[in-house]
């Protein structure tokens, strides 16, 4: 098939008509342009199309970005398809990385189960992140894809596959992806052609300033089943990220291996790439370690290289939330969500306490700015993001559109009571959840792409809450009430993923915050600022302040609580109401307790009022009578970035 | 919310061919089924090149009341189970069982066996119209997956389908605008409706406007292209289906208006018509949907190839009756 070279040498902005270019604040797809057309095959193009590389063909309407100010785009930075081969032997055959992506704009896809899905909202850019290991390569066997026809190996399982010999064929590929004889790889030219096609598929579905596709992969490191997996996104288009080949875990395991495989692609193309690692929860206490994989303490060096090609980090997904642990955050309320505590991804070792600091992002923030004390670099000074990590190729995320993480946990009436794979968790336990929210100038490759270098993101856990946050000196009360509050935020302060330096005498930070409702979706709970800082001692500390409640609760000083904001959920028809909480939330609030010598982090966490969850929404559809120890409601929440202060 | 839980479509089944007859096929089945990788199995085995099947385990007889449990049997047994295809998990994990665990495993794997082919051998499924179903989505996966990339897309072939179909490729109307916004639930509805009438008199241009007037609105100061879908969670579905209308002049402070949150003053930057998009605009989706017609046709074609190989016969009377041919 031709290439479809979808991306233009230019990009919107420099195109807007002069005359409203000046002062018009930017529009912002945080829904995306619902143009399309009346058919499941295809989203139509919007009028504004432009060709490769040419002028457009009709003028973008005013679009302009006024100096400063963003817009909100949504997406996932985390979903494989039948290129996947955990995907692929679990039962993705059709969902293709095509499919993905037109799923994400918005079409209509039957999924691998046999149910039509389709997106209540289209997303406004996606990454379909594929394994790196035998990347495309089953679905490419079992079509009898003739590239494949002179690797021997590969023959070797194309006939177990007609001979329906399926012990050998799953003998023989758990022996390949676990050796290192050279013989298991892929011979490199078959890889980079099917990689190329990986990295052209995403190219044609790049619509700059209407849908942005990101050229990507997964690493799947994992050291005897802890998890270390890291998502590795490109900036770039094919003609530059298909000038290498992804460096999958048959290469090495450890993250300063690829984080150098990284830096050689930069310097040998001139491109841009970075690493998102996630689940801190099944990595056994490895994810937030103050040692490395090779066994040694972190050094300065190591803290600058993690912090350079890791600046986000995936908090949030269907394989749990990562963001707190009940053990260690006890007067914390809502710190148990979605919490997968076992033990690590394979589940061939158990949790022990000791893992749990080195695994939640709370406390990796607080082990950073311990090390950045010692060392002078903080190695985990990262901003918060959300993924689904779904194999189904599609990125589901609301409670009541969610399909599953794998076709056997896509609808049907067992998936609450089935087990992942069969011998892991309950597929009841998987989370429908989560999003990336991204402030970005424009909704292309490059802006969204610098918005995660310097973190100017957030994650939810699947509705789209929109927050605002940002910290200063200066901030007043009516700040906030202003039209144009976040015109002041970037005037006098900084946003969420920026730094705030050197307390001005007398000092105490201020930080703007407004969050609105997803409007599709639930009202808002409360708005959270959660802090941690270091004390003189060199112990970490952390606090949660409830600074915005709805319905104008207050907190009992005696207590330093608020009373809960109720609960609307009929489980039994899985309906709820927005009869409580607020559509819109905001807060001016200055740190009571600051103190300049301390280093510090905050970061908001908004609360929605509880709904009921995709179990719930199961039971009442396939008429089950689920037990009591799956949970039927959920309050969603959205994790901002931090903003840190240094002394 | 749509309905995306519905079962999935299916047109009825009007023909009355008979069950395919027990033998060759039916055995592959059943001795595959129970197999991990059965999707492989059944896609990548069946359709290709007209049913050449590999008899597996060629020269066993099949006996049908004997099941002997082999430590292959249950390694295979325990890895479909898992999902997890790694042989020495799976042997470290029969390894490290009890003599009573493992019991249990054997156990297991004998009852599910048995019931299995007792339920084969009752012809449960054939009465069973989830596996039924089930089947024939695997058939249509297996021909699906069987076809190949296809040709070129010629120009001239870009150019008829969107043509043909030129009725997918539109654009709906959209709008562009930015508006300021008095908030009913700050002031309450009459006060914020004379707020605005009072600022829409000399209110400037957006582009010269120094203060911004009014309140924070929930959402966005401004709006590019957007049809009425994207704006109707925002200002509701009044508000939204005119500000796409056309009815709000271009270029100039228009209202007050109101949304469900408050009362709004417009001004449209810019709306676009809509209406059918050019071929060069609508090229890259022409040239993705004829793609995929492609290979849908290509599926049609090895499906109708299997049904073709059946000899249809229909009960007297019954298309007189008015049962659609197919």
């Amino acid at each position: 098939m031709k290439t479809i070279w979808m991306q233009g040498s230019g990009r919107g902005r420099t195109l807007l008509s002069s005359a409203l270019a000046m002062a018009l604040i930017a529009a912002g797809p945080g829904a995306v342009v619902a143009q399309q057309a009346k058919t499941q095959a295809a989203s139509a193009k919007p009028a504004n199309a432009r060709e490769s590389g040419g002028a457009p063909a009709r003028e973008y309407g005013p679009a302009v970005a006024a100096a400063g100010t963003t817009n909100l785009y949504w997406g996932d930075t985390h979903l494989h398809t039948r290129n996947s081969a955990d995907a692929y032997t679990v039962g993705t055959h059709m969902v293709s990385p095509d499919d993905a992506f037109r799923f994400a704009r918005g079409a209509e896809i039957v999924s691998d189960n046999g149910v039509r899905a389709k997106l209540r909202r289209p997303l406004d850019f996606l990454a379909v992140t594929d394994h790196a290991e035998y990347l495309g390569v089953f679905a490419r066997l079992q079509r009898q894809d003739p590239m494949l026809s002179s690797w021997s190996v590969g023959q070797e399982w194309s006939g177990y596959m007609r001979a329906g010999e399926a012990t050998k064929l799953a003998t023989a590929f758990a022996n390949a992806i676990q050796s290192s004889d050279p013989k298991y790889r892929l011979p490199r030219n078959m890889e980079a052609t099917i990689w190329a096609d990986v990295a052209r598929t995403a190219d044609r579905y790049y619509e700059p300033g209407r849908f942005t596709t990101f050229i990507g992969y997964e690493w799947t490191s994992m050291i005897n089943g802890d998890n270390l997996h890291r998502v590795v996104l490109f900036r770039d288009g094919a003609e530059t990220a298909a000038k290498v080949l992804p460096f999958s875990a048959q290469d090495s395991t450890d993250p300063e291996a690829l984080w150098q495989a990284l830096e050689n692609y930069e310097k040998q193309t001139g491109g841009e790439v970075l690493a998102i690692a996630h689940n801190g929860n099944v990595s056994n206490g490895r994810m937030f370690a103050p040692t490395t994989v090779s066994g040694h303490p972190i050094t300065a060096a190591y803290a600058r290289t993690r912090s350079r090609w890791e600046p986000v980090y995936e908090v949030t997904q269907m394989k749990g939330d990562g963001e707190a642990h009940p053990t260690l955050s006890p007067t914390d309320e809502f710190a148990d969500f979605e919490t997968w505590d076992e033990g690590n991804i394979t589940l061939t070792a158990a949790k022990q306490p000791w893992m749990l600091q080195y695994e939640y992002a709370r406390s990796g923030l607080k082990e950073g700015l311990r090390h950045e004390e010692k060392l002078g670099v903080n190695p985990f000074k990262f901003g918060l993001i959300g993924g689904t990590d779904s194999h189904t190729g599609l990125a589901t995320t609301a409670e009541n559109n969610f399909f599953g993480k794998f076709p056997e946990s896509s609808p049907r009436p067992d998936r609450t009571t089935n087990k992942m794979a069969g011998l892991l968790q309950p597929s009841w336990k998987l989370g429908s959840q989560g999003l990336t929210a991204v402030w970005a100038t424009e909704n292309t490759r490059e802006a969204i792409f610098a918005a995660f270098k310097r973190r100017e993101v957030y994650a939810t856990t699947g509705t789209r809450i929109k927050v605002r946050f940002f910290g200063g000196w200066d901030f007043q009360k009516n700040d906030v009430l202003r039209p144009d509050y976040d015109r002041i935020g970037y005037a006098k302060g900084v946003p969420m993923g920026g730094e705030l330096m050197k307390a001005p005498a007398g000092k105490a930070p201020v930080f703007m915050v407004a969050a609105t409702r997803d409007p599709d979706d639930a009202n808002l709970d409360r708005i959270q600022i959660i802090k941690g800082w270091l004390d003189a001692e060199g112990n970490t500390h952390e606090k949660i302040y409830d600074v915005a409640l709805s319905d104008g609760r207050k907190v009992d000083p005696k207590t330093g609580k608020a009373p809960p904001v109720g609960n609307t959920v009929d489980v039994e028809n899985a309906t709820y109401t927005n009869s409580i909480g607020d559509p819109e939330l905001t807060a001016v609030w200055r740190d009571p307790d600051f103190d300049p010598r301390q280093r510090a982090f905050y970061y908001v966490r908004v609360l929605e009022i509880p709904k009921p969850r995709w179990t719930a929404h199961d039971a009442k559809f396939f008429k089950l009578s689920l037990p009591d120890e799956i949970p039927m409601t959920v309050q969603d929440r959205a994790y901002t970035s931090p903003i840190w202060y240094r002394p | 919310m749509t309905n995306v839980h519905d079962a999935p479509s299916f047109s009825p089944h009007h023909l009355t061919g008979d069950v395919p007859a027990r033998g060759r096929l039916q055995t592959f089945f059943r001795r595959a089924v129970r197999e991990p990788f059965v999707h492989f199995l059944l896609a990548g085995a069946v359709i290709f090149g007209g049913f050449a099947i590999a008899e597996p385990n060629a020269g066993q007889e099949l006996d049908e009341r004997d099941i002997h449990v082999s430590r292959e049997e249950l390694l295979s047994f325990a890895q479909y189970r898992m999902r997890l295809f790694d042989n020495d998990r799976a042997e470290a994990y029969l390894s490290g069982l009890s003599p009573a665990q493992m019991r249990e495993l054997i156990n297991e794997y004998i009852r599910e066996e048995a019931l299995y082919r007792e339920a084969l051998a009752w012809g449960l499924d054939t009465g069973d119209y989830v596996i039924r179903r089930r089947l024939v989505q695997s058939m249509e996966f297996a021909a699906r997956n069987m076809a190949a990339p296809g040709e070129e897309l010629t120009e001239a072939d870009v150019r008829k389908y969107y043509a043909d179909n030129a009725d997918l490729y539109t654009a709906p109307p959209t709008v562009s605008f930015t508006h300021v916004f008095f908030s009913a639930d700050r002031h309450g509805w009459q006060e914020a409706e004379r707020r605005a009438r009072a600022a829409v008199a000399d209110l400037a241009p957006p582009e010269k406007l120094a203060l911004w007037p009014g309140d924070r609105f929930l959402y966005q100061r401004a709006y590019s292209n957007q049809a009425v879908e994207a704006l109707e969670s925002h200002f509701g579905p009044e508000l939204a289906q005119t500000l796409v209308s056309g009815k709000v002049a271009e270029g100039a402070w228009s209202g007050p208006y109101r949304s469900p949150h408050g009362v709004h003053l417009v001004w449209v930057a810019d709306r676009q018509e809509g209406g059918p998009l050019s071929f060069e605009e609508a090229r890259p989706l022409v040239e993705r949907d004829l793609a995929e017609a492609r290979a849908q046709a290509q599926q049609d074609a090895i499906l109708a190839r299997i049904l073709g190989s059946y000899r249809i016969s229909v009960d007297a009377g019954l298309l007189e009756e008015g049962v659609p041919q197919s």
